[in-house]
C-alpha cells in the first residue's frame, strides 16, 4: 500500500473521441510525477480523471488504496468527496472572494473552528511568501502571486494529492524559472505526492521523480528523467524529450549490436533502439552530441560549414553534406569550410520508420 | 467497497440531482399544462367546464370556413412580411452606421435606438393614432399646409410601415453584435481596394453578417404573427384583422364564451409560430458558429465616412422621431388636452384633469400600483425563478436538459394574449387554483411563464460568464452542488442577476396583452387596461394612463443606464 494512486487500465471518451485509451500508472508516496506529453494527449484529462472532474468509461482508479472510480461496479466518488488539492492552469482563483477567503474555503467545508480556519490559512500563506496579502483580492495580486495563492488554497487542507495543471504556464519566461526551483523544493519540503501536467519536457525534467510520456492517450513511456532523457525507447518519446537531428536513411545491421545508417551517400554508425533495423530507418541524435572534432577518428565525417549562430554561451553551426544536414553547437568560433562533424555511434539513435 | 453516503451510480440520479429533475419537471408541466388544456378544448363542442361539451371536430369546422378568419391570416402573412422587408435592411444599415462608421453622436444615440423595444406597443399604437391619425396633432398641421392629410394610418400598409419602423431594434440587436465581432481589416481591405463606405456596406459588411440578419428576419416576421396592438389598434376602425385581434375579437363575436372557437385559432396560430421559434433556435446556433468562424474583431477601427456622416445621423434622428419621438410626443400632448380637433387652439384646453382622472378612479390606480407591485417583486421573483431552473441545467451533463432546452420554446411562441388566455383556462379548469384567479399570483405566473425563454436568456448568458474552472476548483476543495451555487456561482452573476430584474422589470411594466383575458377586481394592471379602455374609446385616460406607463418606464431605463446594464 506504498502508492497514493493507482490508475488501471483507465479509459475515457469525449464527444465521442476516445481520449485516454487505456492508461495505468502508479504515483508512489512522497513523489513527484510528471504527465508530459503534446497537446491532445490526454495529459490534462488523466489529471481531471483523477481529481474526479471527469468520469472515466472503464478502468480503476484508487486513491490511498481505496477505489474512486471503478467502472466494473459503477462506482464513482464525485470530485468533493476526493478530498484532493487541484491548482488549475489559470488559477481559478475567485475573483469575489479575498486571498484569505479563496484560502479558507476547503477549510471551512471541513468545519474547521474558526480560530483554526484562521490560523493554518496563515501558516499556509506564510509558508508560500503571502503572509501580507491575505486581505487583497486576485485582481490585485500579480501574476506569480496569484500562482501561490492557488497552491496555497489547494494545500491548505493537507490533500494526500497534488495536482497540478501546468502550473508555469502562466508566468513570463523569466519568472518561469524561478518559480520551477520554487515549486520543486516546497514540494520536496512537505513531502507531499504531486501530479503535474506539463508539455515542457525541461519543466517536467526539472520538477518530477519520473516522467509519463503520453501520446494520443496511451503511455509512450515512463522513467526517471535521466533513463527518458538517455534511452527513449521509440523515436516519439526521442524526439519529444530534446533537440534532435533527424536523419532520414537506409539501416543494415552492423557489427556488435551496431546499425549502419547510409544517408545520401554518407555511411553513418548508430545504435539500433528497437532490436535490429533493416530498410527504410530514421537516425536520431541529440543537438548537443553532435561534436566538432580537430582530426578525422571514428564516427567521423567531413562536412561543409553552412551557417552559424552565437548563442551567448556557445555557438550553433549547422553543416551540410551532399543531402545530410545537422546542426551542432560548440564554445569556439569556427571558420568557414571543411568539419570533422563527429556522430558517437552510441549517441545516434536508429529507428524504424514507422 | 461500495459506500452508499460518497458514491454515485452512473447515470447519476438520486440524492444530489434530485433537485434538478424537479425542477425540470416542474419547467415541463408549467408548459405543457395550459398548451395541453388548449388542444383539448379545441376538440370540444363547447367550453371545457360545461357538462354539455363533447370531444368534435366542430370548432374546427366552423373557424377554417370563416371567411373572416382566412382574411386575418392573409392580413397577418402580409404585414409579417412587409415589417419583415422594412425592418431587416434598415435594421442592418443601422447596425453598420452605429458599429463600422464614425456616426456622430453614437454613444447617446444607442439607448435611443433600444427604445421602441420597452415601450409598450400598445402606447406606441395609440400615440400613432393621436399623432397621425385623422385628427392627430401631426396630421392637422399637414392638412393646414397641403390642405389634406396625405396619408392615412388605418390602413394594412400603414400597420406594416409602423411595425416596420418599431422592430428595427430587433434586427439592430442581432446585426450590431454580429457586426463587432468582425474584424475591421476586412472592411479596410476593401476600402484599400478602391470601395468607398457604401460600397463596402453593401458588399462586404452586410453579406458577412447574413448569417444574423437571417435570423433576425425570421425573427421580425415571427414577431409580425405574434404582434397584438398595432394591428389591433391601427386596423380595428377599418375592420382590418389579423389572427391574433381575431382571437381578441371572437371572445365578444357571440354572446356566450366561445372558447372551443378561440382554441383553434390558438392552436393555428401555433402552427405557424411553433416552427419559427424552431428555425430561430437553429438559425441563431449557425449565426453564432459564423460569428465565432470570423471572430477576430478585437481591433475595430471605426469606417470615416467623411460629410456623408451628417446625412446619415438626419437618416438615424428622422427614423427615431418617427418610430418613438412622434407617437410619444403625441401622447403627452394628448394627455394634456381636454378636447382636440380641428381649429381649437392648444392654448386654451391645457389641463392635468386626466391624470386626476385617473386617480380619481380606483380600478386605474389599482392598476397603476400592481404594475408597480408585479414590475418589482414579481420582477424579482421571476429573475429567482429563472435563476433557479437555469441553475438546476447549469453544468448538468444529463438528457434532461434538453427537455428545458425545448419547453422554454412553447411559451416563446404563444403570443401573450394567447398564454394569458391558456392560463386563464389553467384556473378555471383546476378546481384548487380557482382562489388564485382573482389575485395578482395568477397575473404573475403568466407573465412569468410569457417571459421564460427571455429570462432564461439573460441568466444563461450571466452563467456563461462563469469560468466552468472558477466552480471545478471548489468542488475539488470539498463543496457540493448546493454550496458551488451559494457561495461561487450566484455571488459571481450578481450583477447579471440585478441586470436581469431591471431587464424583466421593464419588460413587466411594458406587458399589455397577457394580462387581458386575466383583468379583473385585483388582478388591474395598466397595460391590459390600456386595450379594454380604448375599446371604450377614452382617449383622455388612456393617454394619460400611457404616459405614467412611459414614465415608469423611463425610471426603470434610468436605473438600467445608470448601472451600466447592458439592455441587450
Amino acid at each position: 500500500m506504498n502508492d497514493n494512486l493507482k490508475l488501471d487500465e483507465v479509459r475515457l471518451t469525449l464527444g465521442g473521441n476516445e481520449i485516454l485509451k487505456g492508461v495505468s500508472f502508479a504515483l508512489g508516496r512522497g513523489q513527484v510525477l510528471a504527465l508530459l506529453g503534446p497537446s491532445g494527449s490526454g495529459k490534462t484529462t488523466i489529471l481531471r480523471a483523477v481529481a474526479g472532474l471527469e468520469t472515466p468509461d472503464s478502468g480503476r482508479i484508487e486513491i490511498d488504496g481505496k477505489p474512486v472510480f471503478d467502472g466494473s461496479q459503477k462506482h464513482f466518488v464525485p470530485a468533493e468527496k476526493r478530498g484532493l488539492g487541484l491548482v488549475f492552469q489559470s488559477y481559478a482563483l475567485w475573483p469575489h472572494r479575498t486571498v484569505n477567503e479563496n484560502v479558507a474555503f476547503g477549510l471551512k467545508l471541513r468545519g474547521v473552528s474558526k480560530a483554526d480556519v484562521e490560523r493554518r490559512v496563515q501558516t499556509a500563506l506564510d509558508q508560500l511568501g503571502l503572509g501580507k496579502l491575505g486581505a487583497r483580492y486576485p485582481h490585485q495580486l500579480s501574476g506569480g502571486q496569484q500562482q501561490r495563492v492557488a497552491i496555497a488554497r489547494a494545500l491548505v487542507y493537507e490533500p494526500p494529492i497534488l495536482l497540478l495543471d501546468e502550473p508555469l504556464s502562466n508566468l513570463d519566461t523569466k519568472l518561469r524559472e524561478e518559480a520551477r526551483v520554487w515549486l520543486r523544493k516546497l514540494i520536496s519540503e512537505l513531502g507531499i505526492s504531486a501530479l503535474i501536467v506539463t508539455h515542457d519536457q525541461v519543466e517536467a525534467m526539472a520538477m518530477a521523480d519520473r516522467i509519463l510520456l503520453l501520446n494520443e492517450g496511451r503511455i509512450e513511456q515512463s522513467g526517471t528523467p535521466t533513463e527518458m532523457y538517455a534511452h527513449p525507447h521509440t523515436i516519439f518519446a526521442a524526439e519529444f524529450m530534446g533537440a534532435n537531428n533527424r536523419l532520414s536513411g537506409v539501416a543494415s545491421t552492423g557489427p556488435d549490436g551496431r546499425a549502419n545508417l547510409k544517408v545520401s551517400g554518407t555511411e553513418l554508425i548508430g545504435t539500433a533502439q528497437a532490436g535490429a533495423v533493416t530498410g527504410d530507418a530514421i537516425g536520431l541524435i541529440r543537438v548537443e552530441r553532435v561534436s566538432v572534432d580537430k582530426a578525422a577518428g571514428p564516427g567521423c565525417v567531413e562536412m561543409d560549414l553552412v551557417t552559424r549562430m552565437y548563442l551567448g554561451d556557445r555557438w550553433e553551426y549547422l553543416f551540410e553534406r551532399d543531402g545530410l544536414s545537422v546542426r551542432a553547437y560548440d564554445a569556439e568560433p569556427l571558420g568557414d569550410g571543411r568539419h570533422h562533424v563527429r556522430f558517437p555511434a552510441d549517441s545516434l539513435w536508429v529507428f524504424p520508420r514507422s | 467497497m461500495k459506500n452508499p453516503t460518497s458514491s454515485r451510480w452512473i447515470p447519476a440520479f438520486a440524492g444530489t440531482d434530485a433537485w434538478r429533475v424537479a425542477v425540470v419537471v416542474g419547467v415541463a408541466l408549467a408548459v405543457a399544462l395550459p398548451l395541453s388544456l388548449v388542444i383539448y378544448q379545441s376538440f370540444l363542442s363547447g367550453p371545457f367546464f360545461l357538462p354539455t361539451a363533447k370531444p368534435t371536430f366542430d370548432a374546427y369546422s366552423f373557424v377554417f370556413s370563416d371567411k373572416d378568419f382566412w382574411r386575418a391570416l392573409r392580413n397577418t402573412a402580409f404585414v409579417a412580411g412587409g415589417m419583415t422587408a422594412i425592418a431587416v435592411p434598415l435594421g442592418g444599415i443601422l447596425a453598420f452606421l452605429m458599429v463600422r462608421t464614425d456616426l456622430p453622436g453614437r454613444t447617446w444615440i444607442e439607448p435611443l435606438v433600444l427604445s421602441p423595444v420597452f415601450v409598450s406597443p400598445m402606447v406606441l399604437a395609440f400615440g400613432y393614432v393621436v399623432a397621425l391619425g385623422p385628427v392627430g396633432f401631426v396630421s392637422l398641421a399637414a392638412k393646414s399646409i397641403f390642405g389634406t392629410v396625405p396619408w392615412s394610418i388605418y390602413s394594412l400598409g400603414a400597420i406594416a410601415v409602423v411595425a416596420g419602423l418599431t422592430h428595427i431594434p430587433h434586427v439592430y440587436l442581432y446585426a450590431s453584435s454580429a457586426l463587432a465581432s468582425l474584424g475591421s481589416d476586412v472592411e479596410e481591405a476593401a476600402r484599400v481596394a478602391g470601395a468607398g463606405p457604401l460600397t463596402v456596406m453593401r458588399r462586404v459588411s452586410l453579406p458577412m453578417i447574413a448569417p444574423a440578419l437571417l435570423f433576425a428576419g425570421v425573427l421580425v416576421f415571427f414577431l409580425g404573427f405574434e404582434m397584438f396592438a398595432i394591428p389591433l389598434v391601427l386596423g380595428d376602425p377599418e375592420g382590418i384583422l389579423v389572427l391574433t385581434s381575431y382571437l381578441f375579437k371572437l371572445t365578444n363575436r357571440f354572446g356566450v364564451p366561445s372558447y372551443q372557437l378561440m382554441a383553434v385559432v390558438v392552436v393555428a396560430i401555433l402552427a405557424i409560430s411553433l416552427p419559427l421559434v424552431l428555425l430561430q433556435r437553429r438559425l441563431l446556433r449557425d449565426a453564432e458558429r459564423y460569428v465565432t468562424l470570423k471572430g477576430k474583431g478585437a481591433r475595430t477601427k471605426p469606417l470615416p465616412l467623411g460629410k456623408a456622416r451628417w446625412f446619415a445621423l438626419a437618416g438615424v434622428v428622422l427614423w427615431l422621431l418617427v418610430a418613438v419621438g412622434i407617437p410619444l410626443a403625441g401622447i403627452g400632448l394628448r394627455s394634456v388636452v381636454s378636447a382636440w380637433g380641428e381649429g381649437v387652439n392648444i392654448a386654451e384646453v391645457l389641463t392635468l384633469d386626466h391624470f386626476y382622472e385617473v386617480f380619481d378612479y380606483p380600478p386605474l390606480v389599482h392598476g397603476v400600483i400592481n404594475t408597480l407591485l408585479i414590475a418589482t417583486f414579481g420582477g424579482a421573483a421571476s429573475v429567482a425563478v429563472y435563476a433557479l431552473i437555469a441553475l438546476a441545467v447549469h453544468r448538468w451533463p444529463h438528457p434532461l436538459t434538453r427537455v428545458v432546452d425545448y419547453a422554454v420554446l412553447i411559451p416563446r411562441a404563444m403570443p401573450g394574449l394567447i398564454a394569458g388566455l391558456a392560463m386563464l383556462w389553467v384556473f378555471l379548469f383546476f378546481a384548487p387554483l380557482r382562489p388564485l384567479k382573482a389575485t395578482l399570483i395568477s397575473l404573475w405566473i403568466a407573465y412569468t411563464l410569457v417571459w421564460l425563454a427571455y429570462g432564461m436568456r439573460l441568466i444563461s448568458a450571466a452563467l456563461l460568464q462563469v469560468g466552468r474552472e472558477l466552480e471545478e476548483a471548489a468542488k475539488v476543495a470539498g463543496a457540493g452542488t448546493g454550496r458551488i451555487n451559494r457561495e461561487i456561482t450566484i455571488p459571481l452573476i450578481r450583477f447579471g442577476l440585478m441586470s436581469s430584474w431591471v431587464l424583466i422589470f421593464m419588460i413587466f411594466v411594458r406587458e399589455y396583452s397577457t394580462g387581458i383575458y386575466l383583468l379583473g377586481p385585483g388582478t388591474e394592471v395598466t397595460g391590459a387596461q390600456l386595450i379594454s379602455l380604448w375599446g371604450t374609446g377614452a382617449a383622455d385616460v388612456v393617454s394619460a394612463l400611457s404616459v405614467i406607463n412611459v414614465a415608469t418606464l423611463a425610471v426603470g431605463l434610468a436605473i438600467a443606464l445608470r448601472l451600466g446594464v447592458r439592455l441587450r
